[in-house]
């Protein structure tokens, strides 16, 4: 009863972090999903993109991909919002778990577990990655295993199997294996046995390899490695602000790990804890990469635990530690049934919020694309880099063959640099934009608050012939005048020409 | 012991390595108002220069430096100003290394300490108030610090706390930063007695700050100024601390320094020094402004640590071994070479900073040039970041104005509705047109690369007739067509683009 119980409240976590779909590249995950179900291959190259068709592609979150698109097929919506509930509920789960195998204490852990997994919420939305901090969490426990028992076959075998889901899940395995390196050696022993590093290097390496395209994933990594540095203008790839809530969370972890290392100097080996402190500052220089790193820290406050506890239990002065102690001897003896409830309210409140919200407003230009659609403007729109996703599957057929391709879509590694260069002239209207829109057919496709918006609509040459949603959100269509011109039927929202004064 | 000279090499190499040519866009109206201080022998009470602000209560509460800096300008110029501009990088780092060497009790801590120190401020050093600021932390600083470590307040300590504080409170707004910054020091333990010598620092600091030409009314100022840093967050110094910025980096690196002293030599750092320091340091990631005092304040109880571990070096293990070694190997240098060296490089800097004192295109220059010879219609509209070199354009040499600006860098003058409407337009946002029909603009300057530019290139109301230089002027197209002015308006696009590819 206790053990469900908590379980539940653990569930409830996840459930917790879930919102509504919002996530701009889960639909062309969806549509590549959609391609590979239907066509029982991979794709080796890009079929979606204006400017990137052709070229060498690797789907290399395909495993994930499937998933989605039967989804989708399947159940629609409802499929991938329950797809995304699971996952949240998993994650919650996976971390309690590992950290209180590691801590050896499961209270203790599952308090760090959901105290980790709040941490995701700004992260989590449904995409491939979200299912490799599972992976990550699993392949730490794995490796705690090795540290303290030597190299078994089993633990070998969970990596290896891990690392199989992990390299046909997403490009990320790298952060694990390096991680992994780490944190099973056993420094302070007088000859450095270097077996259980080696091992478990070569085992998850080798995992890598067990992918449709035996480990080609390594070279797409190589070529995107400079992504996360060259992109800046993608959200998740900007650094840390201090007023931003993920950050916030890091630093709180880092407090608490770097107070325990105070209380206790000698109790965790300085490799793992300065592993755990360059994944942090990582994912504070791409945010990113931030859930691995609370996690990292996690599974380092939980190791810290294990041998310390008994030490904080029985010190004489008040400290985090005996703080800690208390509030997990405290959580053991929450009564089980108020868990449960707790825990069933909770569960039922992001529910209803769910069911009645399944895509959040305004996180789709659905009617935009209908009117495209409408008026036969599919072809050559110039779009925002964050609709990309989305008209990509729009744009597609069921099987997931496209009928019109994007300009520019979330897949960092389609999109050919100048285009991507022309585009952020557009982004922020700088001079030159109009290469960015000039490479389309004379439809744009654009936020309405956006500079673009702005200077198309005080542009002779356009027209802006759809508008939703007001001048702070939602989304508007230009077309050019001269096309203008011949569809009369299209009754533009505003010409310049037409207008006598421009404010 | 280092030798004097190579001290000295050492402190204004790093001096004029902290400078570079004058961009800073706030240095203007700095200069503009103390045209007008030094000319009507007066301070103003109220504002003149800014379309929305002009007659409504403004305190020039930096009023010493903006005399200083008019005087040096009218007498030597532009490059006179650079010249001001390095004597204060020398002097910040000479008082830094001074302070940090006597908090420390070793003149090598204290070099070392002070020149990393300048170095994280390099990002943030500009010929601003704000420098003497820094520099009158530190100072207020170590007399806590003294005071903490003697046990006691001397009248000798009290007096030049009053005279600091005097100092600040009539060149900058932050002297709370340094009050609370004492504060923290002093009362290092909970005994009643030093929260009684904080007490009486923090009133003779106080005391200070009413010794000015408002008696002390900055205090008023500061109050409503107090959430510009949180509300103004689109202003550059304003916004949050970003991990991959250069004197963040420098503040982790010295807080990891910081730590690990503490760490080894735990219990020097008390309660009130930390919850001291996660003040500076918040405040400093909240607004990266403030990243200066943070790292001052970090440099101090770095520097106090040292003094408590100078009788056993040992006890810093590793790292106390590494400073020693680190130490030894510097000593085995050529050091009066080094210093030769550093002092040429000194040299050189300042010799290529007054060759060229202003930083190219860093100023609307020409555009106002063009402006004011063409006499363009007012009102201006004009961007926040040359609302202060406007203001000086648009001043005669007695600092009165001939025209207003709609915004400048003074937070507290600029009429908030303006600010956010600004704020938009300059973000190209959909509603760029409010902030034009709140201005109803003649004329419009702004920097040419931009979002705001590109929508007025492509208006068919407004009119570009200068594109140079990184600005671009726009009138409108109803009065260059009714003025008998030679002026022509840049065409329209109007051709249909040829395709990229």
């Amino acid at each position: 009863m206790k053990a469900a119980a908590w379980a539940l409240a653990a569930a409830a976590a996840g459930i917790y972090i879930c919102g509504s779909l919002v996530d701009a590249d889960l639909w062309w995950h969806v549509t590549v999903g959609r391609w590979i179900l239907n066509h029982r291959t991979l794709p080796t190259s890009d079929l979606w993109n204006y400017y990137g068709s052709g070229q060498p592609w690797r789907a290399y979150s395909w495993s994930s991909e499937v998933f989605y698109a039967w989804l989708d097929q399947a159940f629609g919506v409802s499929g991938l919002l329950v797809a995304k509930v699971a996952l949240g509920a998993a994650l919650a789960g996976v971390l309690c778990f590992t950290f209180s195998r590691i801590a050896a204490d499961w209270a203790f852990g599952w308090f760090l577990g959901a105290a980790v997994c709040i941490a995701c919420y700004a992260h989590f939305v449904l995409r491939p990655q979200t299912f490799t901090w599972i992976l990550f969490s699993f392949a730490i426990l794995a490796g705690e295993s090795v540290r303290r028992n030597g190299l078994r076959l089993k633990s070998l075998l969970i990596i290896l199997v891990v690392f199989v889901a992990w390299a046909n899940t997403h490009l990320s395995a790298i952060v694990g294996i390096c991680f992994l390196a780490v944190w099973v050696g056993r420094y302070r022993e007088q000859n450095f046995d270097l077996r259980p590093v080696v091992g478990v290097v070569l085992t998850a390496f080798l995992g890598t390899l067990l992918t449709p395209y035996l480990g080609g994933e390594w070279a797409t990594l190589l070529g995107k490695v400079s992504h996360p540095l060259t992109h800046r203008n993608i959200i998740e790839f900007r650094s840390a602000t201090f007023a931003d809530y993920p950050a916030a969370f890091l630093i709180l972890f880092l407090i608490v790990l770097l107070r325990l290392v105070h209380e206790r100097p000698r109790a965790l080996e300085l490799p793992p804890l300065a592993a755990g402190c360059l994944l942090a500052y990582g994912g504070l220089a791409v945010i990113k990469f931030l859930p691995f790193s609370y996690i990292a820290l996690g599974a380092l406050i939980a190791r810290l635990w294990r041998t310390e506890r008994e030490v904080f239990a029985g010190q004489s002065g008040p400290g985090l530690g005996d703080a800690l102690n208390r509030f997990s001897r405290m959580l053991e003896r929450v009564p089980a049934p108020a868990v449960a409830a707790l825990a069933l309210l909770a569960v039922a409140e992001r529910a209803v919020e769910l069911y009645h919200e399944p895509v959040r407003p305004g996180a789709y230009p659905v009617e935009a694309v209908n009117f495209l659609q409408e008026t036969g403007l599919e072809e050559g729109v110039a779009n925002v880099f964050g609709d990309g996703g989305y008209l990509i599957y729009r744009f597609s057929n069921p099987d997931g063959t496209p009928r019109h391709k994007v300009m520019v879509d979330g897949r960092t590694n389609v999109n050919p640099p100048q285009v991507v260069e022309a585009y952020q002239k557009a982004l922020y209207g700088r001079r030159g934009w109009q290469d960015y829109v000039d490479l389309g057919s004379g439809v744009v496709l654009w936020r309405s608050k956006w500079p673009l918006s702005a200077i198309l609509d005080e542009h002779p040459d356009w027209c802006r012939i759809y508008f939703e949603g007001g001048l702070a959100s939602g989304w508007s269509i230009f077309l050019r005048s001269d096309k203008a011109a011949g569809r009369k039927e299209l009754q533009p929202v505003s010409c310049s020409l037409q207008t006598e004064e421009g404010e | 012991m280092i030798s004097r000279l190579s001290w000295i090499a050492l402190v204004i190499a790093t001096g004029t390595y902290l400078c570079w040519e004058l961009a800073d866009p706030d240095l203007w109206w700095h200069l503009t108002t103390g045209r007008w201080i030094l000319a009507h022998s007066e301070l103003p009470l109220t504002d003149q220069w800014n379309r929305f602000g002009a007659g409504k209560p403004w305190l020039p509460y930096s009023w010493t430096f903006d005399v200083a800096v008019a005087f040096v300008w009218s007498r030597l110029g532009p490059e006179g100003a650079v010249l001001l501009k390095v004597l204060l990088g020398v002097g910040f780092v000479s008082v830094l290394t001074a302070v940090y060497s006597r908090a420390s009790g070793s003149s090598f801590v204290g070099l070392f300490l002070g020149v990393f120190v300048a170095c994280a401020c390099y990002a943030h050093f500009y010929l601003r108030p704000q420098v003497l600021a820094w520099m009158l932390f530190s100072l207020a600083l170590l007399i806590a610090m003294r005071c903490a470590d003697e046990q006691k307040v001397t009248k000798r300590a009290v007096a030049a706390v009053v005279l600091i504080f005097a100092v600040w409170a009539n060149v900058h707004i932050t002297a709370v930063f340094g009050i609370l910054g004492m504060a923290a020091l002093v009362c290092c333990t909970s005994d009643k007695k030093s929260f009684l010598r904080a007490l009486g620092l923090s009133l003779a600091a106080v005391g200070g700050t009413l010794l000015t030409p408002a008696i002390g009314a900055e205090w008023t100022v500061l109050a409503s100024k107090f959430l510009h840093p949180l509300v103004h967050t689109s202003i550059m110094e304003f916004a949050p601390a970003s991990f991959d910025q250069y004197p963040v980096s420098f503040l982790i690196l010295q807080l990891a320094v910081l730590f690990t002293l503490a760490h080894y030599i735990p219990g020097q750092l008390g309660a009130p020094r930390l919850i001291g320091l996660m003040f500076f340091v918040i405040a400093g990631m909240a607004s990266i402004k403030f990243l200066p005092f943070a790292a001052v304040f970090a440099g101090m109880l770095t520097a106090s640590l040292c003094r408590s571990a100078a009788a056993t070096p040992e006890c810093l293990g590793n790292i106390g071994l590494a400073g020693r070694l680190f130490k030894v190997r510097l000593m085995e240098f050529p050091l009066s070479a080094l210093s030769v060296v550093l002092l040429v490089y000194a040299g050189a800097k300042t010799y290529s900073l007054v060759r060229s004192p202003l930083l190219p295109n860093s100023t609307p220059e020409a555009a106002a040039d063009f402006l004011l010879q063409n006499n363009l219609p007012d009102p201006v509209l004009n961007s926040f970041g040359d609302g202060g070199y406007l203001m000086f354009r648009f001043s005669g040499p007695d600092g009165t104005p001939h025209r207003l600006v709609s915004i400048d860098g003074r937070t507290n003058v600029n009429d908030p509705l303006i600010s956010s409407l600004h704020d938009a337009a300059s973000q190209g946002m959909a509603t760029w047109r409010d902030y034009v029909r709140r201005v109803d603009p003649g004329t419009i300057i702004w920097p040419a690369d931009s979002a705001f530019s590109e929508i007025l290139r492509n208006s068919t109301a407004w009119c570009s007739v200068f594109d140079r230089s990184g600005w671009a002027i726009f009138v409108r197209r109803s009065w260059a067509a009714e003025a008998k002015t030679e002026l022509k308006c840049a065409a329209l696009p109007g051709s249909s683009p040829q395709p990229l590819q």
